[in-house]
């Protein structure tokens, strides 16, 4: 994975979100979805999420579930 | 024709806010849902790029046209909701006091007492006022 926002490592999984994009809410979505095998920092605009044990299709179909949160408001 | 930026089965599309507003890119970016994944991010200034990566092999241009497509047809539905409230809604409220003649007279009825209660609330207000003292 080579994208500038979806990292994989030795140590898992990286994903970065913008917080004008993906606010607190998304980010609980995350939290609640992933429990202890996942880190999250807020760095300046961005938050990264840090996946231990995560599938990337998981993950980003996690991130469509935001999608329709967001449409639907 | 500027080609769009392709990295690792994802292509991105960078997205004028003023143009086509955050609302739009959502609904755009639902009905691509059972298609692709969907990424957001904010680009630069006014600007927002929407990745897509496609579920099943599909050409990445091709899937990038479609979405600038997409969001065309729904930057024109949220407009022409706009523009069309006002007429709607009165569409409706006509529809609906044919329909319950009485809901008019209730209309009615509400409105001179919301009226009432703002001249007793300025009335109020006046009164409070301190009264200026002439100069000598």
């Amino acid at each position: 994975m080579t994208t500038p926002f979806l990292k994989k490592d030795k140590t898992g999984i990286c994903l970065k979100l913008h917080t004008a994009l993906y606010g607190q809410a998304a980010v609980d979505q995350f939290r609640s979805t992933y429990g202890d095998g996942l880190t999250i920092v807020r760095r300046g605009t961005y938050w990264i999420l840090s996946f231990a044990d995560a599938v990337e299709a998981d993950i980003l179909d996690s991130l469509e579930s935001f999608l329709v949160l967001s449409r639907n408001k | 024709m500027k080609k769009f930026i392709k990295t690792d089965g994802w292509v991105k599309i960078p997205v004028q806010i003023k143009a086509y507003p955050l609302q739009t890119v959502y609904s755009a970016g639902y009905v691509f849902m059972d298609r692709a994944y969907i990424y957001l991010d904010l680009d630069a200034r006014d600007k927002v790029a929407v990745w897509l990566k496609p579920k099943a092999k599909a050409d990445l241009d091709t899937l990038a046209m479609e979405f600038c497509q997409e969001l065309l047809s729904y930057a024109h539905y949220f407009a022409s909701l706009k523009v069309n409230a006002e007429s709607t809604k009165l569409l409706l409220q006509r529809a609906l006091f044919s329909a319950a003649p009485s809901l008019v007279k209730e209309a009615e009825e509400k409105e001179i007492q919301d009226l009432i209660k703002e001249l007793e609330q300025e009335e109020e207000k006046e009164k409070r006022k301190p009264v200026k003292k002439g100069k000598k």
